[in-house]
């Protein structure tokens, strides 16, 4: 590898709790425990931290997560446009770009949320996009705006409510082996699935992401100082975020999306990019952690990056593919947004960089490679692509 | 089905988005398009984005209205919307405009009834004064 290579080469996190969970420390304190705990499983001096990466409009601002955490200088300060979930992985990307064109060294991607606090995920809010055009309709908050896309994908490719369901129970399967996560000890069935409270159809309470409160973080540097750390370093061998250029708001917004991507997470040109910059296809990866607010979201995010064909999610998650231990390509191997925690997404670069090491609950034996995606719905939407040194 | 109650937000619009709203007021449902090329855009915005011309002529989607797609709330994620559930949020389609598409909602539809494709006619609601917001329902139901 490259010296310049970006790697990540620590990963922490805090506890991990229903939203409002959390009531003995602020979110800033979370962000400032996980970014430790990722410097200490790197064996980094955290004064060393030079770099700050976030995305979602976060909160936690560098400046004081600096200083309070004792750094010697800070040489990135960076965020992500967009409100929602779309630029976790692009967090990491920001990091990487940093530290391979020498502007950091240490370059850290943190998410913290203590909802109890600082209010939900989300919610109500009167700034958000083209918000003159959707809030007198009811259309307050993704479930709503989002239903609309999955429903037509049902209408275009024939998906059903079952294989909405197979998604979730996938991934409540794979959290009953990770004791961090919220869902472990309550195991679901189809029926479980099925009885669930519609909240705006055809999503169902169980076709949505958790609430949680709790906090992740990735440090990352270049190989030439990657490779005497603590822990193996894991490459990231591209990352990307963006969209289309006329997705605007998309379905998180107006609905304007193009016509001949409506049903889509808009991110198939962005995909493209980011396997030819990996020099792999999606054909060569041996498992996937995708962004999961909603299943049927999750399953368009599968099309877009080629786990299957377009309009073939439904078909594919129904025939156990994305099922540890046997499918073809587990999918979100620690239980993702549905089952693990609703990190927005940072926790699935958490546990691609698990199963690039070969310590993840649900290790694919051998796995080498791993996609990583954030947030189906807005844009900028993002991904990495993660392998072994 | 019913209307949605007067207390719903209904956020200001942005300055370039305040004359879709004049025009509903005047009961008239208007769509920006380019003076220039005649590309039809919604939500407004600032330039033409096939020719970047900001020249605007604003046109009126009296023809057809189809649905896109469609959902019921059964979760009110709003204080305001806890009386109003179940409720339709749709997406109608315009297809004589560059098929630009709203998002509004159906009224008088029943849920079973209801199908993509279907053609819907503009019904105007005013739930509180000042505010006039163009919903659908069955072609044809009108009144
Ligand atoms: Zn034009």
């Amino acid at each position: 590898m490259k010296g310049s290579q970006p790697c990540i080469v620590g990963i922490g996190q805090t506890r991990y709790t229903r939203w409002g969970g959390i009531t003995d420390a602020t979110e800033l304190q979370l962000a400032g425990e996980a970014i430790l705990n990722a410097a200490a499983d790197a064996g980094v001096d955290p004064r060393k931290i030079d770099g700050f990466a976030s995305f979602g409009d976060d909160r936690n601002e560098p400046a004081l997560l600096a200083a309070s955490l004792g750094v010697d200088e800070v040489r990135l300060s960076t965020m992500l446009w967009g409100g929602g979930g779309g630029g976790s992985c692009g967090a990491v990307g920001l990091a990487a770009m940093a530290v391979e064109t020498g502007q950091a060294d240490f370059a850290v991607a943190f998410r913290s949320l203590a909802q109890g606090q600082t209010g939900r995920f989300g919610q109500y809010d009167p700034n958000w996009r083209h918000a003159s055009f959707i809030h007198p309709f009811g259309a307050i908050a993704a479930p709503q705006l989002l239903a609309l896309a999955v429903r037509r994908h049902m209408h275009d490719h024939g998906t059903t409510q079952e294989q909405l369901g197979h998604f979730a129970l996938t991934c409540r399967a794979h959290a009953q082996r990770n004791p961090a996560a919220v869902m472990q000890g309550r195991a679901l069935t189809m029926a479980d699935y099925l009885a669930s409270r519609p909240i705006s159809d055809p999503l169902k309470l169980l076709d949505c992401c958790l609430e949680s409160d709790g906090a992740c973080a990735v440090l990352v540097t270049r190989w030439e100082r990657a490779r005497d750390l603590r822990r193996p370093a894991v490459p990231i061998l591209s990352s990307a975020h963006g969209a289309r250029g006329d997705w605007s708001s998309g379905p998180l917004g107006s609905h304007n999306q193009p016509a001949d991507a409506y049903a889509t997470t808009g991110a198939r040109t962005l995909a493209r990019d980011l396997y030819a910059r990996a020099g792999i296809l999606p054909s060569d990866l041996d498992v996937a952690q995708i962004y999961d607010n909603f299943t049927g979201m999750a399953m368009m995010a599968m099309e877009d990056f080629g786990l299957c064909d377009p309009g073939g999610s439904g078909p594919f998650v129904e025939s156990g593919a994305a099922q540890w231990p046997h499918g073809a390509l587990p999918v979100n191997t620690h239980g993702g947004c549905l089952s693990e925690a609703y990190i927005h997404g940072l926790n699935h670069v958490l546990e691609g960089v698990r199963q690039m090491r070969g310590d993840s609950t649900c290790q694919v034996a051998g796995a080498g490679l791993c996609l990583v995606t954030g947030g189906p719905g807005p844009s900028p939407i993002s991904a990495l692509i993660l392998g072994r040194s | 089905m019913i209307s949605l109650p007067a207390d719903v937000p209904t956020p200001q619009a942005d300055a370039w988005e305040l004359e879709f709203w004049a025009h509903c007021a005047a009961r008239r449902l208007m769509f920006q398009s380019c003076a220039a090329c005649g590309r039809v855009r919604h939500p407004p915005m600032p330039f033409c984005p096939a020719c970047r011309s900001t020249e605007v002529r604003w046109r009126e989607a009296d023809g057809d209205a189809q649905l896109f797609t469609w959902t019921v709330v059964h979760h009110p994620s709003h204080p305001s919307l806890v009386p109003a559930v179940p409720y339709i949020v749709a997406v109608v389609e315009f297809p004589a405009l560059d098929h630009v598409r709203l998002l509004t909602n159906l009224v008088g539809v029943p849920a079973d009834t209801v199908r993509i494709g279907m053609a819907l006619s503009l019904v105007w609601e005013e739930p509180k004064r000042g505010v006039v917001l163009p919903r659908f329902t069955a072609a044809g139901d009108a009144s």
